[in-house]
């Protein structure tokens, strides 16, 4: 089984071709400068010929551009080929990889924080400053991915219908406050 | 000729369009998703919002569009896009999408300046005839240019400070008309008079305009009479402010056609759905004896067809972009 993985989350560039979940080519890129310019053709390129099975797409929290772009691609090559499509969030693929109860990433301004139960179920999701992660416990800023745990962690997830494949964003924008 | 089927993608601002325009000027199928009620709830656009609305709606639209469309995927000959000016969020959802379509069914991607699309919303109802005049009036341009061929632009004048739509924002939230400001100021006033003493802009004989000054007046002249516990009487300045505003217009096409003498003009961009404003530049074309032609309403908000009207030329010149295509959030025509 061939699946597509797209990750723009943190506005970089982690697009993978896993067969079986075992990670057979990918684009990294660190950089942030052009992303938007060589984000498609890296997907392109991971893609070339191969006959897609399924698409793994990462809907967020992070960057609300970068979640954007790879989502708004994610669900048109899903709708438009007919691919069965999934998503995860960005924490739950910390928490997967990492084997942690409790995970945390930076976007400068503070952290968004995943919290779990046994077998990753999610049982928060929040957004919070750099004191209130101080004041928490246990918790891992491992961002390395393990592709082939990823995987088989959205195993037992549905396909959803590649219209309400959307973003989440967990930060509160002005107007929301 | 092979006719020509452009699929074309609009999401510069708070509308997500998508239609096929046949040979640049027969729309075939219109689709749009508008967030104006969302938007009109904050009082105006929010780019956030907008760039997620774009995001949650494209692959309906496109559904909608397709649906209605006697011509399919498979007919379309390119995949046009917006790709500036407008909301940069907003722009880079649309040619990312636009960018997949042009992938997944292997057509060229060509990209369209929004307000050049504006002009060509004209190329709709009659073929344009060069040279032409076109005055352009948005929310943030107001510009006089001559057309000597399809995408020969030579800018005649423009705004110094605010653009037409702008000041009509601005003006309705003083006088507490909700969002969108510049139709709600039209209706309301043509119930009024033009009874207030208001300031001109630029009484001179060049092509520019200037807005600012006018729109403090507004502001200063409610705030005063707030103060003094005066009423306002809001039809008959709204009617004031539109009679100035768009005056002034007619008085630099006016100047533009005699100094020209050229005999074709179009208007172009969001502010040209203006009743009062339709009315009077077709009495000024009447005195220069030149044409006029205005988009319909229906294509004088953003929309995806004009899109594909204003990707026709390119088209027909193999001008293509390829993935790397950004979004940008300023641009002028040409």
């Amino acid at each position: 089984m061939k699946t597509l993985f797209i990750d723009t989350h943190l506005w970089n560039i982690d697009i993978a071709l896993l067969n079986d979940g075992k990670l057979l080519k990918h684009e990294e890129v660190v950089d942030k400068k052009n992303n938007s310019e060589i984000l498609f053709s890296s997907i392109v390129k991971v893609i070339a010929k191969e006959e897609l099975d399924e698409i793994i797409v990462v809907n967020g929290p992070g960057s609300f551009t970068g979640v954007r772009l790879g989502v708004i691609i994610a669900k048109t090559l899903a709708y438009t080929k007919n691919i069965p499509i999934k998503s995860i969030t960005s924490l739950d693929c910390m928490a997967v990889s990492t084997n942690q109860k409790q995970v945390a990433f930076s976007d400068n301004n503070g952290y968004y924080v995943g919290t779990y139960k046994e077998n990753y179920d999610p049982i928060e999701y929040k957004y919070v400053s750099n004191d209130e992660l101080n004041a928490l416990k246990d918790y891992s800023l491992d961002t390395t991915y393990d592709y082939e745990k990823i995987w088989l962690h959205c195993q037992n997830k549905e396909y959803i219908n590649p219209h309400y494949v959307n973003p989440i964003y967990i930060k509160k924008i002005g107007v929301e406050k | 000729m092979k006719d020509v089927y452009i699929l074309a993608i609009e999401s510069s601002c708070d509308e997500t369009s998508i239609a096929i325009v046949k040979n640049g000027k027969e729309v075939i199928s219109l689709a749009t998703s508008t967030q104006m009620k969302t938007h009109a709830s904050f009082g105006g656009v929010v780019p956030e919002i907008a760039s997620r609305m774009h995001t949650e709606n494209f692959t309906f639209v496109l559904e909608e569009c397709l649906n209605k469309s006697s011509v399919g995927m498979d007919m379309v000959d390119a995949i046009a896009v917006t790709y500036k000016p407008g909301l940069l969020g907003s722009l880079l959802v649309g040619v990312e999408f636009a960018k997949t379509l042009s992938y997944v069914y292997n057509k060229p991607l060509i990209k369209v300046n929004h307000l050049i699309g504006h002009i060509y919303a004209n190329a709709l109802e009659n073929d344009l005839k060069f040279p032409l005049l076109a005055l352009v009036v948005s929310g943030g341009h107001t510009e006089l240019v001559i057309m000597d061929d399809d995408y020969k632009f030579k800018t005649l004048g423009a705004t110094l400070d605010d653009a037409i739509g702008e000041a009509y924002d601005k003006v309705a939230r003083v006088l507490g008309i909700p969002y969108p400001g510049g139709p709600g100021i039209d209706r309301l006033a043509s119930t009024g008079k033009n009874t207030y003493d208001l300031p001109h802009p630029v009484m001179d004989d060049t092509y520019n305009f200037s807005y600012s000054g006018l729109k403090s007046s507004i502001i200063n002249l409610v705030h005063n009479e707030k103060q003094r516990g005066n009423e306002i009487n809001q039809a008959d300045l709204a009617c004031s402010f539109q009679t100035v505003a768009v005056d002034e217009l007619c008085r630099k096409v006016g100047i533009a056609l005699k100094n020209t003498g050229i005999k074709d003009v179009i208007v172009a961009g969001g502010v040209s759905a203006n009743s009062y404003l339709r009315e009077q530049i077709a009495k000024t074309c009447e005195a220069y004896e030149a044409n006029l032609s205005v988009p319909k309403l229906l294509y004088c908000t953003d929309n995806a067809a004009m899109i594909g009207a204003a990707a026709y030329p390119l088209y027909l010149k193999q001008e293509f972009a390829d993935f790397n295509l950004n979004a940008e959030s300023q641009a002028n025509i040409g």
